[in-house]
């Protein structure tokens, strides 16, 4: 079954194409890479999957559904640079947001695993650029949803947290989630990812398996992606797009 | 490089989804969700004192300048500090009314929150309504402090029903005129709502009499009045505790029926109302941020 899915998807904004006739399906189970330098539609993509934005052209479904309204129930989203609420401690915002949800985990869990169990009562406005990407990671996991949209998750952590969370996040995903994270870094798309998926100038100019792209280690993934995002360097002005 | 992640079987999974029917509600039902968003709204307004100091501070203040000194009486024998007592009252709730909402909704707007709030099963009406709740209980507060005043330093004898009657009204007006804040924030740039919010609320305030009584205002001012929805609500929290004789004295305006300006403050805040709600759709669909 497919969880999350584009079918020739295109979205403008104001003239601007951000993503051009994008295929992309994520099953049941899986965890998919959206990889790409940056302007490359990753967070577009995020947006129209959570119903923030409406495709132009094209089709998106999410569990089968559109995006957005019911479904948003059963997706947890992590997205770049989002806005959080003044006066608000850290337990307080994760405990309302995972009441949002028909179900949810202990709150003290969610901040354990997102190491902010020393911050759970300090306001949102005083965290770190780090910890307050960890607290919309916290957002994101606390209502236990089927889906985790992941825009740059783990680009606040050290080393050993961003081993320890891809760890987590496999066990997770055996126990029936799917994962879509966004990433420029290419080594986390190939350890962490089931399937690459890499966008450039708004297109998917590859999608496959790491070892499928490195040809089964045979080829350096950094000289690859070069490859893929150089090689197709069309821009809107090249009127190569549709 | 491309060493994969260790698929240690002993690893705690971030999540486990539990298998859940879409379309199930929020657990503990939107009743449970609401009540917790009042309760976290209402602890994050108590961490902002100033706002809070301030919107119940200052009805209170102008009482003290303005209604305390004044011993004067209309010619049907209700006193100018009961009058004022509704007129500042009105002030106090119509103001929490449009910066609660139109200023504080309108800078979440601008930080992006209602966005991350877009991308979470948390809907914007549970969290507008807990923003409502919140603004009633800051109403009540307002209420209670200017009544305590009137009736002690002020001496403002009132029956117990016009008391309750009274404060009803008052906290009605802040759930009403909420709809004006709402328009303000979701149609002003974010960046422009404090600047938008005073401009409409402090005309508002002084056309319809609320700080200085219309009787004293120039005519042409006193004929614009009655377009106002804040004027009419004005009339009707008159009507509670002072005979029409001394409403037509204070403000040098014929009251009309109570249909008549419950019509009136009812179709101005239903239209600001669906052009709040046409905003919020046009911007959850449209935009981004």
């Amino acid at each position: 079954m497919a969880v999350l899915e584009m079918r020739s998807v295109r979205k403008e904004y104001r003239g601007v194409v951000a993503l051009a006739d994008v295929d992309l399906r994520v099953e049941r189970g899986q965890i998919v890479a959206l990889l790409g330098p940056n302007g490359a539609g990753k967070s577009t993509a995020f947006e129209l999957l959570l119903g923030l934005v409406r495709a132009t052209d094209g089709e998106v479904t999410v569990l089968d559904l559109p995006p957005g309204g019911r479904v948003r129930r059963h997706v947890g989203a992590m997205l770049q640079a989002a806005g959080l609420p003044g006066q608000v401690t850290v337990r307080e915002l994760v405990r309302l947001i995972g009441r949002s949800y028909p179900a949810s985990l202990p709150v003290d869990e969610v901040l354990e695993r997102t190491g902010l169990t020393s911050r759970a009562g300090r306001m949102v406005t005083a965290l770190s650029g780090g910890e307050r990407q960890r607290l919309q990671l916290a957002m994101a996991l606390v209502g236990a949803p089927d889906v985790l949209l992941l825009d740059e998750p783990t680009a606040a952590m050290d080393p050993a947290a961003r081993r320890a969370f891809w760890d987590r996040a496999r066990a997770s995903v055996r126990e029936g989630a799917t994962i879509l994270f966004a990433t420029h870094d290419l080594a986390e798309a190939a350890a962490a990812a089931d399937r690459i998926v890499v966008l450039h100038h708004g297109r998917v100019v590859a999608q496959a398996t790491p070892e499928e792209l490195t040809n089964h280690g045979s080829r350096d993934l950094e000289q690859v992606f070069l490859t893929l995002t150089q090689a197709t360097g069309a821009t809107p002005a090249d009127g190569g797009w549709r | 490089m491309t060493a994969r992640v260790a698929r240690s079987a002993h690893a705690t999974p971030l999540l486990a989804p539990p298998t859940v029917r879409i379309g199930t509600r929020p657990n503990r039902g939107h009743l449970g969700l609401l009540a917790l968003a009042a309760w976290t709204e209402l602890r994050a307004s108590a961490r902002n004192v100033e706002f809070a100091v301030g919107a119940v501070a200052i009805p209170v203040l102008l009482y003290v300048m303005f209604a305390l000194p004044n011993p004067t009486a209309l010619e049907g024998g209700t006193t100018m500090r009961t009058a004022m007592l509704v007129s500042l009252t009105a002030y106090g709730v119509i103001s929490l009314a449009v910066f609660t909402f139109g200023e504080a909704v309108a800078k979440e707007r601008g930080r992006g929150w209602t966005r991350t709030l877009r991308a979470t099963p948390l809907p914007i009406g549970i969290h507008l309504l807990a923003k409502t709740v919140t603004a009633v209980a800051h109403a009540a507060l307002i209420v209670t402090a200017m009544s305590l005043l009137a009736a002690t330093a002020g001496g403002v004898d009132l029956p117990a029903g016009t008391w309750i009657a009274f404060g009803a009204t008052m906290l009605a007006g802040v759930v009403t005129f909420s709809a004006l804040g709402y328009a303000i924030a979701l149609l002003a740039r974010p960046r422009a709502a404090t600047v938008i919010s005073n401009l409409v609320f402090l005309p508002l305030a002084f056309a319809s009499g609320f700080f200085v009584p219309l009787s004293e205002l120039p005519a042409p001012m006193r004929s614009f009045a009655p377009w106002l929805p804040t004027f009419h609500f004005g009339q009707l929290a008159y009507r509670i505790v002072m005979p029409p004789r001394d409403i037509e004295d204070l403000t040098g305006i014929t009251p009309q029926s109570v249909a008549t300006h419950l019509a009136w403050v009812t179709v101005a805040t239903t239209t600001l109302a669906g052009l709040a709600l046409l905003a919020a759709r046009r911007e959850s669909i449209t935009r981004r941020g």
